[in-house]
This record gives C-alpha cells, structure tokens and sequence, in this order.
C-alpha cells in the first residue's frame, strides 16, 4: 500500500500524582527520545496496561495517595507484565533490597535527570 | 594389802585429766575464793594444814594452801590421789600405820604428817580433780568430830561448785577465741559533763584484731591505739553504759580505714561488749554504686539517664525574651505551687520564695551567670517543698540563643538530689563532732626539763597530778622535789629509766604510783623523749604525764571478774548455738541436735529457746534445707570454719554467721538475722540492673519483660509484669508477663471487673495491695477466677498519665507471702521507671516518624524546585547555568540527607563531604583526612555547596579534568576553647596548571559561593601554584557547630 510506518520508538508509561513533577518527568522521557503515556494514580495506570501492550517501562513514584500503593503497584507489574521494566523513584527512605520487584531500578527524589535516561536507554537500548 | 590399794588407773584416766585440763586452773594464781576455803578447812577442822590440791599426770598441785611450804609435789608424795576413787571423805587417822601412806616421805620425814582428811572434788559429770584435805603432825585416832566432817564436805561442794562456773566459763571463754566476729569488753571514761571521751578494751578476742587490724590493743585506750577515732563510737559505749540498752549501728572507723558493723551491749560494772564485723567491702561496692550514678549524671546524656532512672521532679521552660516562666505539674509540686498556674506561667520571684534563705543569693548569681554566658547550667540549692520541710534539688538547664546571640529561652530540669546530700550534711557533723572531742580533751599533763638549770617544768594539770601548786611547777621544781611522793619501791626503776633514755637514747615510758598524803593511791604514765641541740648535746627532756589509776584498778577488777564468759553469752544480741552432729548408722551426719542455744537465738528464729535443747534440727524446723545440716556436718568433719547467708525457706529469714569446730562432734555457730539487709540488697542491685536493661532496651515488650523477671525475682513472686490500661473499657493488656515454672502466664487481654473491683482504687491512684483474695472485700466474691490463675496475693501499682490511669505494674503470690512497706516502694519505683521508659521509647518512635515525614516532605519540595525549574528555563537555549542550578540543589538535597541520619542535630563532617563529592560523582578521586568533628545545620549546608562548587570547578579546569588528577581534602582543629579554629585546606594535583581567574569584572555566583567561606564569612584563602589549585578556609569551630 506504499504507506511508511515510521518505526516505533519504546513507550514509556509515567505514574505520577503530583503535576509538576509529572510534567518534568514526561519532557525528560520524550528528551531522551521515547514516546510516553503519563497518568497520575496506579489505578490508571493498570488500565493503562491492560490497553496497550506496547509499554516497555514504567516509570513510577512510589507515594501516591489512594488506592495502590507504589511498591505493590511495582509488585503487580511483575506479576501481570513481567517483561516491562521498572524505575521508582520516592521521597521516602530507599527500599530494602528484598522489598523491590526483580529487575528494578531505585533513584531517591530529587533525582538526576540524565541518571534516568541512561537507565531507561540501558533498558530498552 | 594390795586390795586397798588403789587402782592407779583413776589417777591416769585420759578423760578424767581432760576435764582437769578443760578447768584451765593449772599453775594459775592465787585467787580469793579458794584461799578463803582452805583457811576455813583449816579453822573448822583445827588443823595446821589444808590444801585444794588438782591431782594432774605426775605431779599434784596446790590452788591454795594453808601451812604447807611447797605450791606441789610429786605423786610419790600425794595422799590426794587416794581421794580420788572416794565417794566421800578420806580419813587416814594415821598415815605412819596405814599401808597406802607409810612409806610416804612426807610421813617418814619433813614435815612428818600424821593425819589426813580429804573431801574429793567431783565435777558434775563424775570426774574427781582432786580433794580439799586437812592434814595435822599427830594423829587423830577419832578421825574428824561429825561437825568438822559435814563442815569439810560442804567446803569441797563449794570448791567444786567454783570449779565448775569456772569450766563453764571457760567453754564461752573458748567459744568466743573461737568466733569470726571481732569482740572486745571495753571500759569507758566520761568527762566532768558526763560525756563519753574515750574508751579502752579490757579484753578482745583474736579475731578482733583481724577485724581491726589492731595488736596488742588490750589495756590501751581507744585514742591511744587509733588516734583520731570518731566520737561517735564513744558516744555509742557512752551511751550505751548509761542507758544499759544494747545499741547496733554501722559505722566508719576512719583511722582503721574500715567500716563496721557494730554490736554494742551492757556486760554489768560499766563495761561494755562489741561485737564488730568489717563492712568495708560491702560499703565499697555501695560507694561504687553511687560513682557510678555519679558519674552518669556527668554524661552528656544525664537528662535522659535521670529520666530513666526517674530521678527528675520536674521540669520548667523560661521564656527570656517574654519573661514568662512555665512548668510542670512535678515542677510545681516541688516548689508547693499551684499547677494551673505553673501551665500558664508563673512570676519568677514566686519561684524563688520557697528558695531556701541561705541558697537565694547564689542561686540568682548562677541564674544571671548562665543567661549572660550562655549554654549549660547546673545549680543545687533548697527549696520548701509541700510539706514544708526544705530539700535538696539539682537544677540541670540551657541556655538557648537566638542567631544574633541573644538569650532566647531556658528550659531545664529538676533533680532530686537529697539522699547524697543527707549523707554529705551527716559527714560534716561527725568531723566537727571529732574536732570537738579533740579539743575538749584535757586530761594530759605536760613536762618540760630544762637540762642546764635541772629545773622540770610542769603545766596545771601536771601540778594537779602530783597535788602541787600550778605556780610552783610551771616556775620549775627539782626533780627530786617531784620525786618526793612516789612510792618508795617505784623510786629506783623510775630513775634507772630516766638514766636509760640519757645514756642509750632508750625511749621513756614508765609507770610509778604517788602516795600524795590524804589522797588515794595514784598510778601514774609517763612519756617523754630527749631534746638535742645542734651539736647533739641533750638540752631538754619534755614529755606528758597521765593518770593511769582507772586503767589499772580496772586490770585488777579484770583478774578477778566472774561470771563473766556466760553473761555474755545470754546477753549476745547474736544468736548463739552449740550443736552436736548426729549420725546415722553408716557414720554419714544426717541431723544436728541442739545442745546450746541463748536467748537470742530464739528471737531471730522466732522459737522458745528453752523448746529445742535436746531435739535436732529437722525436728525443730521440718523441711529444712538440706544445706544446713551438710555444711556444718562439713565443720565438724574438716575442722574448718564456714561463713554463710542463707535463707531458711519456712521461716522466710535470712541469716548470716560464722559456724566452727567445737570439740569431738560439735560445731558452735554465731549469727544474726539479715532478712531486712539482704532483701535491701536484692532490691538495689534490682534497681541498678533495671536501670542499665531500661537504658539499653528499645522495644517496649522486650522491656517489659526484663522489668518483669527483675520485679518478681527481687520480690520472690510467682508473677509480674506490666499491663496497658483502657480506663475507659477497664480492661488491662499484658504483652509479656515473669512467671514461674509451674505457674501460667497471664499475658492476653483481660477485663478488670472479672477479678474483683480494685480497679477503682487504681483509677484513683491508690496501690492494691491484697493479702489474700479470698478474705479482701474486693475480690472475696471472685476469689476463684484469681485462683485459678495462681494468684493468692497481689500488688498492684497504678500508673497514671496526666491522672488517667494508663498502666499497672503487677506483682502475684500463689501463696501467702506477706509484704512490707518497702516491697509497695519497691514495686512503686520500678513501675515509676517503666512508665518513663515506655514514655521515653513512644516518644522516639514518635520523633521518628515525624523526621520521617519532614525528610519526604522535603524531598519532594526540592523535587518541586527542580521540576519548576525545568519547565521555566526549558526554553532556554545556554542549559549550562541551567545544569548548574540542578547539580546545586542536587548537593543541598544531599546534605539534608546526611542531616537527617543524624535526626538534624549535627553531621558529621566526613560523611557530609562524602555525600556531597558523590553527588557530584567524584568521591573516588578525592582524598578525605581529618579528625571526627560534628558540624551545625548551617555549617552543613553551606559546606555542601561549597565543595559542589569546588568539585564543579576541578572537574572543568583542575585536577578532575584529567583522568589522573587527584584532590586532597584535609581539616584540623587550632587553638583552645573558645578560640579553637577549624582549618579545610583543598588541594588539587595532577592536573593541568591553573589560571587566575581575571580580577576584574563581576564574579560568577560560583566563585562567590567559595569566596563565603565554610560559614559564610570569609575566611577564603585562594592559590594557583602550578601544581594545581589550593583552597584554604578558617572559621571558629563554634560557628561551625552552632544550630
């Protein structure tokens, strides 16, 4: 049919409660040359995945009101989508190494910017 | 006539002449007693001769006679020996015809005795010693007359009667050579007003110096032996001859250096017995103790310690800038103040009013010392609490001040410091009481003899001890003028003393009687000593003079005291027994029977003495532990003396003494009832272990149960433990409770109301102390729930929160166990400390998560900035300024990090330069040296973005540039106290040669942040050698420190 599919770049799925934060956070994952769905709670954010098979990672802050909580979030995701990779971050005090999900990847708030894009590029490269 | 001879196996019977031996009369001298018998034998019987004659091995020997030359003679010569086998008198009319004595010498030569008459002496056990005889140089046909033959065996009764307290006697005698303890009889002088000033020991067993570490103390004088020995143990034997009551205390003996134990009781003719143990050890361990609280109270930490320790009353918070003082509930109650005015702030002059006169002054200069200088604050003064009576508190504050230095607020705390000040306040009395006896001391005469004019000068009380004019002595009298009064016998060994200390430097020490007309007889002690000059030439021969005739009248009552040894005995406020072991028919000591005991003895048992003589001690006491039938059968089978403290189950007591040999099959045990000490000692070192487990304990359940175990062991319980009230619900909840064994554990949720209706008694504050539930009013009716659960007895301690009873401290019986008011206090105290440990644990476990939160706050806050940041400068197109605002707040956000490890207080200052330089990815390639030093909040984060900018600026141009440069990070200390300095020097190598940056033109905001310094004053001291660029900073340690 002549049409060009411009190939897919990975997609990357945002979970953030805060706004601001989650803004940065959307400009750093297209900066580094994703595609990126963001939602602001868990709950979305399994919806999300139930929808679109294509998310490569998540990129999730742990301290969310309601609902799930951030670690068991990340705990889901193993279970239900064991492929996609994992980035948490947190305010909070860093998890103990039994308390993350295999493969998982922890940056205490505020993090570094460009240590979560080699992440996310060490992910999906 | 072989048959009348006698069988020479009485003379030489073994225990016959070991009930001689056991007499201890042998070759002793004359005493009145018996010479009274003898002469009255003599007189009644008109003889010429009588004798007490004690027929030993080989020889007989004569207590006293009358009319016979020889104090003993050989057997050959003995008609006593005859006596011996009699059971009534021995009358030989005449001793030339008899054949047992014909060939004696005696009766063939000098003196050539004719007759005999002897009355055996026969000891209460059978044993004959010897026989009290008359014995004339004619002889007597008819014998005695029937009256002098009753009158002689009367005699020989009395003898023997007198031989026996003195067997008696001597056996206490043995017994108390033989006891651990330390014992002395003393005698005691008063001054004119009645007051004792000294005393002397007129007898002393061995172990007495052992105790004392005293020889050779007998006849001498307290003050003599142990100069400068406390008034207080002469007014203990002052007291105790005046008022004929025992008296016990302990006491220090400073010149000894020991502590006592002392046991002092009336022995009739106004001596006094002591009975000493050496407590020395025992007070070392409780002075150690209190070092050691001592010296928590130094610790930095001393608030908290006191807190766990519950020693704080209360504590107050003083506004500086308002002036407005407030306090807290146990803070007004100390001072008697109302506590809603203490919660909205009280005029400071109130407090000070119930200050104690004398300590107002100098509590208001520490006051106005501490706000002018700042910081710590520690001050002890009195104050008048609510019952009116003062007591000692410490004060323990700070003074806080505000950025520009200006005193901003002072709280603190109150401690209760009375007991050591008690004891400090009783120390004071006793050294002045020492100094008071030592100067109202004045008995000493004092001499001086001038060698040139031979003129010896005496003070007035050497005058009034030789009945002379003061004026004449201290003009100066010949020596043989003082001479003229002596006794003429003592007169020689006076003077050859004097010639010994002039010619041999001999020490001077002599005693002489004065017959001063119209005054009694007059012992005097003399000491003196020679004075040279220069060339060695004696010039003076000084010395003192005391009246001695007390001491020696009294050797002399001494000699002859009686009954002495066995009135002791009795009047011992240490129990005192004598046992005999008993065996069974392996030979093994199975039991132990009384043979002696005194009255003592059964007021620290509790048992009628009279009840147990004959019986043994498993029948006395059933059930008894078998300890102590083994260790005294051990005494009586190895000859060695044991010591115990040991506690008699069935009778609840402790004991503590001294068992020892005592003959064949017989122990003698010394003791006294230490119940009351030994449970002191348990509940202190209870309290001292809790102290340290609350102190080391972070889990309240772990806590609990430390505190539990060490209640119920102090308290030999069958359960304890500590119970979470609901008031409201009234229901308890015990996390983990001690029990015994066989005793089940009642941790769990529990309703009150389902064991009685004492819970009303706790809402109110009140101890529920129950002796039996079955009898209480409170539990009668639910008796059998408490049974069931092994509980008979039970205390029960309320703790209150703000009024509100929050917990209770439990203490359970399964049987009846009664308790004293020192358990409740003792139950008390430890539910006190648990409360404020629990208290201390929750708050915390609060501060934490409040720290917590505020760190995840804040966290976030810099994630906020950043993600602000970046959309604002997005369009930006020089993203370097950009970078470097992220990279600066990155490094605050670290040295919050390192800040909040430590709960905000102070970082240390490696770990704060470690996370910085990590967070800015060069911590391998910079080298930390420096000692520990804690930095301030401020210092933290100002230091952090001054090495971000230092480690930025080495990273573009400097040593990490280049893959081998390095950096040196090296910090010191300078200087003392308030001056000291701090030094941070940072040193790159390795790199390539620095620039200068150009002096003019505007700095950017990096170069200013290093031009701040380490607290943003300077101190900056920059260099660009071609080595690579050198940074040094200063900046007073206290800034650095300062919150």
């Amino acid at each position: 049919m002549g049409q060009v599919t411009p190939p897919a770049r990975p997609v990357v799925l945002v979970v953030e409660d805060e706004p601001l934060q989650r803004l940065m956070a959307v400009d750093l994952v297209e900066d580094a040359g994703f595609d990126v769905v963001d939602v602001a709670s868990a709950a979305e954010a399994v919806l999300v995945l139930e929808s679109r098979p294509d998310i490569r990672v998540v990129f999730t802050d742990v301290d969310m009101p309601g609902g799930l909580d951030g670690m068991r979030f990340a705990a889901t995701i193993r279970d239900r989508w064991p492929p996609i990779e994992l980035i948490i971050v947190s305010g909070k005090r860093r998890p103990q190494a039994d308390e993350m999900p295999a493969r998982g990847v922890f940056f205490a708030k505020p993090y570094k910017k460009h240590e979560i894009t080699a992440a996310m590029r060490r992910m999906v490269g | 006539m072989t048959s009348a001879r006698m069988n020479p196996s009485v003379v030489t019977d073994p225990a016959r002449l070991a009930a001689l031996d056991a007499l201890a009369i042998l070759d002793t001298p004359a005493e009145a007693g018996f010479d009274d018998a003898v002469r009255l034998a003599a007189r009644l019987c008109a003889a010429p001769v009588a004798l007490l004659s004690l027929v030993a091995s080989g020889r007989q020997w004569f207590k006293a006679q009358v009319g016979f030359p020889h104090c003993e003679t050989d057997l050959d010569r003995s008609v006593c020996k005859f006596a011996l086998a009699q059971p009534d008198l021995l009358v030989i009319p005449d001793l030339a015809a008899d054949p047992r004595t014909r060939d004696n010498p005696l009766v063939t030569g000098e003196p050539g005795i004719r007759f005999y008459a002897g009355s055996p002496l026969r000891l209460e056990d059978g044993y004959v010693v010897g026989s009290l005889c008359v014995i004339d140089t004619v002889p007597r046909p008819e014998g005695l007359t029937e009256d002098q033959a009753d009158d002689l065996r009367a005699l020989g009764r009395q003898v023997s009667g007198l031989l026996e307290t003195r067997r008696s006697e001597e056996r206490y005698r043995v017994l108390f050579e033989n006891i651990d303890a330390g014992f002395c009889v003393c005698e005691v002088k008063f001054d004119e007003d009645g007051r004792a000033i000294d005393h002397r020991v007129l007898a002393a067993n061995p172990a007495f110096e052992r105790h004392t570490g005293l020889s050779d103390a007998v006849g001498r004088w307290a003050n003599e032996i142990a100069p400068g020995i406390e008034q207080h143990w002469h007014d203990a034997y002052g007291q105790v001859v005046r008022t004929g009551e025992p008296l016990r205390f302990e006491g220090e003996a400073a010149p000894l250096g020991r502590w006592y134990d002392a046991h002092l009781f009336p022995v009739g003719g106004g001596r006094v017995a002591m009975l000493i143990a050496d407590t020395t050890a025992r007070r070392r361990s409780e002075s150690a103790l209190r070092a050691s609280e001592a010296l928590a109270r130094e610790n930095i930490q001393r608030v908290q310690l006191a807190l766990a320790a519950g020693a704080i009353i209360g504590t107050w918070n003083w506004d500086l800038a308002t002036d407005q003082f407030t306090v807290d509930e146990g803070f007004a109650a100390a001072f008697g103040l109302d506590p809603a005015l203490g919660r909205d702030g009280i005029p400071l002059a109130q407090i000070v009013a119930t200050v104690h006169p004398d300590d107002k002054v100098g509590l208001a200069d520490a006051l106005t010392k501490a706000i002018l200088r700042g910081g710590a604050y520690a001050h002890q003064y009195r104050v008048s609490r609510a019952d009116g009576r003062y007591r000692w508190i410490e004060a323990n504050g700070r003074v806080e001040r505000g950025p520009d230095g200006a005193p901003l607020s002072f709280p603190g705390v109150l401690l209760d410091i009375e007991g050591r000040h008690a004891a400090e306040q009783a120390l004071r009395t006793t050294e002045e009481r020492l100094q008071l006896a030592l100067t109202a001391s004045g008995v000493v005469g004092l001499w001086d003899w001038m060698v040139d004019t031979d003129l010896l000068h005496g003070d007035a009380n050497f005058a009034r001890l030789y009945g002379l004019d003061p004026a004449r002595t201290a003009a100066g009298l010949t020596m043989e003028q003082y001479q003229e009064f002596v006794v003429p016998e003592d007169i020689e060994p006076l003077r050859a003393r004097i010639r010994d200390t002039f010619e041999r430097e001999a020490p001077f020490l002599v005693e002489y009687r004065l017959a001063i007309p119209g005054e009694a007889l007059r012992w005097v002690e003399c000491k003196g000593k020679l004075i040279h000059d220069a060339a060695g030439t004696p010039v003076r021969f000084s010395g003192t003079a005391v009246d001695v005739t007390d001491r020696k009248m009294a050797e002399a009552r001494q000699a002859e005291s009686e009954a002495h040894w066995r009135g002791l005995f009795e009047r011992l406020s240490e129990g005192f027994l004598v046992g005999e072991v008993v065996r069974d028919e392996t030979g093994r000591i199975t039991d132990w029977r009384y043979v002696d005991v005194n009255a003592a003895w059964g007021a620290l048992v509790g048992l009628d003495p009279t009840s147990v003589i004959g019986r043994t001690l498993r029948e006395v006491l059933p059930g008894v532990e078998d300890i102590w039938v083994d260790e005294f059968a051990e005494v009586v089978e190895t000859g060695k003396p044991v010591t115990f403290t040991r506690r008699v189950g069935s009778l609840r007591r402790w004991y503590e003494g001294r068992a020892f040999p005592l003959g064949v099959e017989r122990f003698g045990m010394i003791f006294l009832e230490v119940t009351a000490r030994v449970e002191t000692d348990v509940r202190r070192d209870a309290l001292l272990e809790l102290g340290e487990r609350l102190r080391d304990l972070d889990s309240i359940p772990v806590l609990v149960e430390a505190a539990a175990g060490i209640l119920a062991r102090a308290t030999d319980a069958t359960r304890a433990g500590y119970g979470l009230v609901h008031a409201v619900r009234e229901t308890v909840e015990v996390l983990t409770d001690w029990h015994a064994p066989d005793t089940v554990s009642v941790a769990g949720l529990h309703g009150f109301r389902t064991y009685g209706s004492y819970i009303d008694d706790l809402k109110r504050g009140e101890v529920v102390a129950i002796n039996d539930v079955a009898l209480d009013p409170r539990t009668r009716d639910t008796a059998t729930a408490l049974l069931a659960i092994g509980v008979r007895v039970l205390l029960n301690v309320p703790i209150l929160e703000r009024g509100r009873l929050v917990g209770i401290a439990f203490v359970n019986w399964a049987s009846h166990h009664p308790f004293s008011g020192d358990d409740l206090a003792f139950v008390r105290t430890v539910a006190d400390r648990v409360q404020s440990a629990v208290a201390r644990i929750q708050a915390e476990a609060e501060q934490r998560v409040l720290n917590e939160e505020l760190s995840h706050r804040l966290k976030n806050t810099f994630a906020m900035v950043i993600s602000i940041a970046s959309q604002t400068l997005r369009t930006v197109s020089d993203r370097a300024p950009v970078e470097a605002f992220e990279r600066r707040i990155h490094a605050l956000s670290s040295a919050h990090d390192v800040l909040l490890r430590q709960s905000w207080a102070a970082a240390p200052a490696r770990e704060v330069m470690k996370a910085v330089l990590a967070n800015a990815g060069h911590d391998d390639r910079v080298d930390l040296a420096g000692p520990e030093l804690d930095l301030g909040p401020r210092a933290t984060l100002s230091l952090s973005l001054l090495l971000h900018e230092l480690a930025t600026n080495a990273a573009k141009y400097g040593a990490l540039s280049v893959p081998d440069g390095r950096v040196a990070v090296g910090w010191r200390l300078e200087g003392e106290g308030e001056g000291r300095e701090v030094t941070l020097d940072w040193t790159e190598r390795g790199g390539p040669p620095p620039t200068p940056p150009a002096s003019s033109g505007r700095k950017g905001f990096g170069s200013r942040l290093i031009h701040l310094g380490l607290v943003g004053t300077g101190g900056v001291d920059l260099r660009y050698p071609t080595s690579g660029f050198q940074a040094t900073m200063r900046a007073p340690l206290v800034q650095l420190q300062h919150s």
